[in-house]
């Protein structure tokens, strides 16, 4: 099973996108995190509490003995009951619900992004757990249509704008007056490779050539001009992080 | 070739003749996604069929949990003849 899904997840690399991860990974016990397991839960309870419950569950002997099934084992409770007041359940935007999409797209005119309500997009008001204030969450699906939100810990994360369904990239955004800034490929639920990130650039012309991009998670001081990132890809001259607060305003602040 | 490799996959019990109604479905779709790939089809159609094989295979690993393996080691060997022959039974053990 291990091997199918290596290989799916490879295929998918291989097309230009990536699936969400962990599927590769389903035996991973020192993981715990399984964002599959999130996607297909029908609560959409946070992968980290199902991971926990996924570890619990195939070490239970009695689970063993019954052949008892993960959803059995996990109960139907919405809630995991892991923090007083958080319910931490993701929210998913349905195949047939558009409105979330609606609100959360980001749409290009004249080189600036601009949100649904059409003014100039910023994520100024915004925050994200790793890179904190000034930052949103950003996801690009497979039709190129770019979604930013606001990152709210075991509720609104990467996964919810595409239903946990493939992207082409995911990570986090600094805009200012539409103006794109920054773009890392932060995102645990995708974990974009650059690779991804690259073709990504390749493949949207309209982000603009002067913003800086983190293609590599792993490498945090890394970072690039789009333009140049586009053009000569890991090649380009790598960009240092004096230029990156002197180049946005909410990080020099 | 972007076809996924099917040689490996019956170790997994991947055939149309599993007793299994989850892998039966499973290898449909990989040979769903096989016939996808020969006749070129655009690669959002790709992507929504390596989704289905993921959310199946998911189905299937949270069906059960994988369950021990059987001793197959020359111990395993001997205690499995050990226990079924009727030397293990209690009228053979009691001292005549």
């Amino acid at each position: 099973m291990e091997d199918l899904l290596d290989q799916c997840g490879r295929l998918a690399r291989s097309l230009g996108g990536t699936l969400i991860s962990g599927p590769n990974r389903l035996r991973d016990l020192k993981s715990d995190r399984a964002y599959w397991l999130e996607r297909v839960d029908p609560h959409h309870r946070l992968g980290e509490v199902l991971g926990q419950l996924y570890r619990a569950w195939v070490r239970n002997r009695r689970a063993i003995q019954t052949k008892q099934s993960f959803w059995s084992f996990a109960g139907e409770d919405a809630v995991c009951g892991i923090g007083p007041g958080v319910d931490y359940q993701i929210h998913y935007c349905a195949a047939n619900r558009t409105d979330v999409r609606k609100y959360t797209e980001v749409k290009w005119k004249n080189g600036k992004v601009y949100d649904y309500l059409d003014d100039p997009y910023c994520t100024e008001v915004f925050s994200t757990h790793w890179s904190g204030n000034g930052w949103a969450i950003l996801v690009a699906d497979l039709q190129g249509r770019m979604y930013a939100y606001e990152h709210v810990v075991g509720e609104r994360h990467h996964s919810i704008f595409t239903s946990g369904a493939a992207v082409t990239a995911a990570g986090e955004l600094v805009c200012e007056n539409g103006a794109i800034r920054v773009i890392t490929a932060k995102s645990g639920h995708y974990k974009p490779s650059p690779a991804l990130m690259l073709n990504w650039a390749r493949r949207a012309p309209l982000l603009p050539g002067d913003a800086l991009i983190l293609p590599d998670w792993t490498r945090l001081g890394v970072l690039y001009r789009v333009g140049d990132f586009r053009r000569r890809g890991f090649d380009a001259a790598p960009v240092d992080l004096k230029t990156l607060t002197s180049h946005v305003q909410a990080l020099a602040k | 070739m972007t076809a996924i490799a099917t040689q490996n996959l019956a170790r997994a019990e991947l055939s149309t003749a599993s007793k299994n109604a989850i892998l039966r479905k499973l290898t449909r779709q990989v040979a769903l996604y096989n016939a996808l790939d020969r006749i070129r089809s655009l690669p959002a159609q790709r992507f929504h069929a390596l989704d289905d094989i993921m959310k199946t295979a998911s189905a299937y690993v949270t069906s059960k949990p994988p369950q021990p393996k059987p001793k197959t080691g020359s111990f395993g060997r001997l205690w499995k003849i050990f226990s079924t022959s009727a030397a293990a039974s209690p009228a053979a053990l009691a001292e005549p």
